[in-house]
């Protein structure tokens, strides 16, 4: 399309020109006038390259100097202190384990083998606030070209260079390099042969202008400088200049959510996914259990029963503890203001008494699992009551933790009932994609009845429980061969079968270097949920796409009937009846119609960079679309030239 | 207008259309159960295509140079030129059926029977043989074999033929090889099969507005139905064989009403010059269906219509707006602009685009795109190259506007392979060896786009199918349909209109 509009636009000049110098028959103003306004839309054109050029170049610059004359601590030792060997990053090889202290930039694409240091990885994710890594599964991921700002780490080298995450990035972005998705590339192709048709078309309308021209003995309203104006009007300049801005846009907005696209085929995917597959743990849950009720013994006051159990877990830090005291103070305002901490021994969790508590003056309490509480009961002279028993069954069967609650002057006082807790808002996530027509199945390994209660809770279409790896591949097959397309996000080892397997495939930064191959998308931030945002992008993509072509073909139809008509009335003055917009000359019409042409380009930069409004269900939306940009591309020439001609003489 | 007419036309089209749709079902379904076939590469499918398509060109041209030592010559009508003959060779084998000649002034009844008429079956049986391919990739059969389909092509023409034939005779047709005057000869089968094979013309020049091929009201009506509910069976039929019944035959009524809609519209401005020996519902029906179904017959030329009546006809025709869906291969047509709907319309709602449950990869839409616009490319070509010549100019100069519009509506008959023309003859040298290259570029293009693209469906036959990304029967998505095939003919040739049709309307051409 470029190459196009530049030879459009050279040929006018020349003309205009040869104009000058009466070379051309051509008045000479009306010639400069015309190549003006021809090579507004270059310039426009160009503009918009220059957009998007840069965008991606401020982003691969950005990436490039994180990469630039990195030098490595080669470390033999993953300690601290380890004698090393400086060497340049380029020379590392997988495997390598390299030390890194406060304000270095970290070499390598790697896991974290020990220490513990504050990283800033703005220059990738344009993220300011600094992240933990350390040798933990969820923190240990590191990417080069991230700076180290306090304390020291150990790397064993994952990815050589050009292989890294940096290298990859690079690649989304900068516009020579990058994967154009399936749609682009098919699109372009459309262009390409509809440029070639109104090419032909514009050449036929000058020749038989021409010869209509020749049997009246009357000049031609098409010269050359008219009929490249003819084409340029009619060529579709809008979408041919937009669509690689809408490109790059779409995968700056997938970095921006700290995500990398192995192929542009994986971005396109996602647009299309009907079927998610989400994992229970750590995506659908927040993967620790934390108090829901309290089932306290007959006869005792619910609240009072709370007000023990939180007096037991003040000292708990873990997550349950911590969760009973923010439950009693949830549900009674309970906040233990008066507690008497000097009498008072907190007694924490052991593996071997499975129970933890506290000791009063006046008694002992303890929380616990049922079996230990109950043995413990039987030490203090008290039995199990069987009301609480039947609680801890049931709490089991629904996929919940009991942990029964005694104290050792009143016995058993009742059980707390443990599950983990869906994440805030995923019920309404859950709906919207409903809403747009996408499925979501919850895959765990609970047993059906625990995968039910929360499947319920959160919100998704189905579940899959007792799920192993392969069930989840053949689940995945099924569905594909049913001609679903399947998103699902995994990090284990186990999860790589699958996620090869899955079309869009969101694999944890933080995951296996296994799952992170099989992916075809890597989230950096390793937060599983995140695949709802990606397929979000990716629909925004595509429609981007079809709203800026069926706009910018549907804005041909208005300028036929705004500028042919005009342009053929010197002609054919039966002709001018038709020109609706009562054009005073065929220079007039000519120079409106350039204009408009030129300006929807800029007029529609901020939807090929923004993109459209992210569609929230999928009933109606086509009608939508469809009156919005094709019947709105029809008419919104009409008026816009209508002021543009306002404004020409 | 004319209520009863239209209902009575519109009762026989879609009983006929219904009728003819469960013959072409029921011998596919007999050459599914009995035929033997090798599975064909599309390429070698569509060299078996166009080799029997030259193969009936040279024999149309060889009896056309020879005919004055054949047979069945009894007014000794002499050999014809080599260009005369070459260009109704390329004619018949391009399913165009073009000439610039009044055929009973110039061609004997053996060359037009055993030559024209012949080879007009076999080529339309070609076209059926493309559509075949075409329904059976999206039925995941793989395309199958060009030589059954060509025999499939004809056992489902010949008896459509046969039933044509015999009610033409029973309204005074003449039917007799053997004849002293060519104009008495064998015009019922003849002008029976160019019809129902959807290749066009006629024995007299004038075509079904004579009074010899086209004597009675029902020999009209008869023959406007055949000419309608023949393609529209096709696309019926298709419904069922690719398991899609309900889309197709909404599909169908979405055809059936554009076309009536246009029909309307003729019939609304027509009034002044129509033909008076039939029904002007008649009239306007098949106006408009010839320029859709590329098929050529008319009853009533075009310029006894008032302007405006032929406009939507005039554009239909040069687009190449294929309502209804010339013979067989015309389906396949539809079914490509369908993809560009659905493209556009699966991109809209956020999807990538699908094809009734297939990828539409880069080739299809290549493919596509070259089916689809290719014969409007060779139009705008030829008219680029044709309005520099000076018979052009001494046209215009003569006839005017009106001039113009015979030679766009000739040169849109030979693009697009239709076969229909202006009374005016366009008959120069120049116009013939152009007439030659635009008919075999519009018919490569169309044809072997049609080909390719049910080959690259064929090859997708294994994978899973894909689920819809819109609902292609949705109210929405058939208007849509319907707005893209229109406007986007309209796009490309609605400039060229302006030239002659619309100035035939506001006058002031000359």
């Amino acid at each position: 399309m470029r190459f196009v509009v530049w030879v459009s636009t050279v040929v006018s000049i020349i003309w205009a020109l040869l104009s000058c110098f009466r070379v051309v028959n051509t008045p000479a103003a009306e010639a400069l006038s015309m190549a003006g306004w021809v090579s507004l839309t270059l310039i426009f054109t160009v503009v918009c390259e220059a957009v998007a050029e840069g965008f991606s170049r401020q982003q691969t610059e950005s990436l490039k100097a994180a990469r630039s004359a990195l030098k490595a601590k080669r470390v033999e030792e993953a300690v601290q202190n380890a004698p090393f060997e400086e060497i340049a990053a380029t020379e590392l090889k997988a495997g390598d384990l390299v030390v890194i202290v406060a304000g270095e930039i970290i070499p390598a694409d790697g896991m974290v083998v020990a220490g513990i240091a504050t990283v800033d990885e703005s220059a990738l994710t344009g993220e300011s606030a600094p992240v933990i890594r350390e040798n933990t599964d969820e923190r240990a991921a590191v990417t080069a070209g991230t700076k180290v700002l306090s304390d020291w780490i150990v790397v064993r080298v994952r990815a050589v260079s050009g292989e890294s995450f940096l290298d990859k990035m690079i690649a989304m972005v900068e516009g020579s390099k990058r994967q154009k998705t399936p749609t682009e590339t098919s699109i372009e192709v459309i262009l390409t042969i509809l440029t070639l048709l109104f090419l032909i078309l514009s050449v036929a309308v000058a020749a038989i202008s021409m010869a209509w021209g020749n049997v009246k003995h009357t000049n031609s309203p098409f010269g050359l400088i008219q009929t490249i104006g003819l084409f340029l009007c009619l060529a579709p300049t809008t979408i041919g200049a937009l669509l690689p801005i809408v490109g790059i846009s779409g995968m700056l907005r997938l970095m921006k959510a700290n995500i990398i696209a192995k192929s542009g085929q994986a971005v396109e995917a996602a647009g299309n996914v009907d079927v998610m597959m989400l994992d229970k743990t750590g995506t659908i849950t927040l993967g620790d259990r934390q108090a829901r009720e309290f089932y306290p013994v007959e006869g005792l006051d619910e609240k009072e029963f709370a007000s023990v159990a939180q007096l037991s877990s003040l000292a708990d830090t873990t997550p349950e503890g911590r969760s009973i005291v923010v439950l009693a103070k949830e549900k009674f305002g309970l906040r233990q203001e008066q507690f008497d901490a000097a009498n008072m021994n907190f007694i924490s969790f052991t593996a071997q008494t499975k129970m933890s508590g506290v000791d009063l003056p006046d008694r002992q309490i303890r929380k616990g699992a049922s079996s230990a509480v109950e043995m413990w009961l039987k030490n203090n002279n008290f039995t199990m009551p069987s009301v609480l028993l039947e609680h801890v069954k049931r709490i089991s069967s629904q996929g919940g933790t009991p942990l029964v609650l005694a104290d050792s002057k009143n016995g058993a006082r009742g059980v707390i009932a443990l599950r983990d807790v869906v994440k805030g808002g995923l019920p309404e996530r859950f709906q919207q994609l409903r809403n747009l027509k996408i499925e979501t199945i919850m895959v765990t390994g609970d047993n059906p009845l625990t995968a039910a209660a929360v499947a319920a809770e959160a919100g998704v279409d189905r579940f899959i429980a007792e799920a192993t790896p392969e069930r989840k591949l053949k689940l995945i097959r099924e569905l594909q061969a049913l001609g679903h397309t399947v998103a699902m996000s995994g990090d284990g080892t186990n999860d790589a079968p699958a996620l090869a397997q899955a079309d869009v495939a969101l694999a944890m930064n933080s995951g296996t270097q296994p799952a992170k191959e099989a992916g075809n998308l890597i989230d950096l931030d390793s937060n599983p949920t995140k695949l709802i945002e990606v397929v979000n992008i990716g629909k925004q993509n595509l429609i981007t796409i079809g709203a800026l072509t069926t706009f910018s073909l549907a804005n041909d139809i208005a300028k036929f009937f705004t500028l042919l008509p005009a342009m053929l009335s010197t002609l054919f003055p039966s002709l001018k009846i038709l020109d609706v917009l009562g054009f005073t000359s065929p220079i007039q019409a000519m120079t409106v119609a350039l204009i408009f042409n030129a300006a929807i380009i800029p007029a529609m930069l901020p939807l090929a960079i923004i993109g459209t409004p992210r569609p929230d269900k999928s009933e109606g939306l086509l009608t939508k679309h469809l009156l919005i940009y094709g019947v709105g591309g029809a008419a919104v020439p009409f008026f816009a030239m209508k002021l543009i001609q306002m404004w020409i003489p | 207008m004319n209520l009863p007419q239209i209902s009575l036309i519109t009762a026989l089209v879609a009983g006929g259309t219904f009728a003819i749709a469960r013959w072409i079902e029921w011998v596919d379904s007999f050459f599914a159960k009995y035929a033997k076939e090798e599975e064909m590469t599309p390429w070698r499918y569509l060299s078996n295509l166009l080799g029997l398509s030259i193969g009936v060109g040279v024999l149309v041209f060889l009896c056309g140079v020879c005919q004055q030592w054949l047979p069945m010559n009894p007014e000794g009508f002499t050999n014809l030129k080599p260009l005369v003959a070459a260009e109704m060779a390329v004619a018949v084998a391009t399913h165009t059926n073009w000439q610039p000649f009044a055929p009973e002034t110039l061609v004997s009844p053996f060359t037009q029977i055993f030559a024209v008429l012949c080879g007009n079956m076999i080529i339309g049986a070609i076209c059926v043989a493309v559509w075949r391919a075409f329904v059976r990739a999206l039925g995941r059969r793989g395309i199958g074999n060009a030589r059954v389909a060509i025999v499939q092509g004809l056992v489902i023409l010949v008896p459509l033929q046969l039933v044509l034939t015999i009610i033409l005779m029973s309204q005074a047709v003449p039917q007799d090889f053997f004849a002293k005057k060519v104009v008495e000869g064998p015009v019922a089968v003849f002008i029976a099969g160019n019809l129902v094979s959807g290749a066009g013309a006629g024995w007299m020049g004038d075509s079904f507005s004579s009074v010899i091929q086209n004597p009675t009201l029902i020999s009209d009506i008869a023959s406007v139905v055949m000419l309608v509910a023949v393609p529209l069976g096709f696309l019926l039929s298709t419904g069922k064989l690719i398991e899609r019944k309900s889309l197709v035959v909404k599909m169908t009524i979405a055809v059936a009403l554009t076309l009536a809609a246009a029909t309307i519209v003729t019939m609304f401005f027509a009034p002044m010059h129509v033909y008076t020996q039939h029904w002007p519902a008649s009239d306007a029906l098949w106006l408009n269906a010839t320029a859709g179904s590329a098929n050529g017959t008319v009853n009533a030329f075009p310029e006894r219509f008032e302007a405006a009546g032929r406009l939507p006809a005039f554009l239909t025709l040069l687009a190449g707006i294929p309502f209804p869906p010339p013979v067989g291969l015309g389906v396949v047509t539809l079914f490509m602009q369908l993809l560009i709907a659905i493209y556009l319309g699966a991109l809209m709602v956020g999807r990538s685009p699908d094809f009734l449950g297939f990828k539409v990869r880069l080739q299809e839409v290549a493919a596509v795109g070259f089916g689809v616009l290719g014969p409007q490319l060779v139009i705008l070509s030829a008219c680029i190259f044709l309005v520099r010549a000076p018979e052009t100019l001494e046209l215009i100069k003569t006839s005017g506007e009106y001039g113009m519009s015979a030679l766009l509506w000739a040169i849109g008959s030979w693009g697009q392979n239709n076969g229909s023309a202006y009374q005016l003859s366009i008959n120069k040298d120049i116009f013939l060896e152009t007439s030659i290259v635009v008919m075999a570029l519009g018919r490569l293009l169309s044809l072997g786009a049609a080909v390719i693209f049910a080959g690259l469906i064929s090859q997708q036959r294994n994978d899973p199918p894909i689920l819809p990304s819109v609902n292609p029967q949705g109210l929405p998505m058939l208007m849509f349909f319907i707005c893209v095939i229109v406007i986007g003919g309209a796009l490309a040739m609605l400039p060229l209109l302006m030239f002659g049709p619309v100035l035939e309307i506001f006058k002031g051409g000359i």
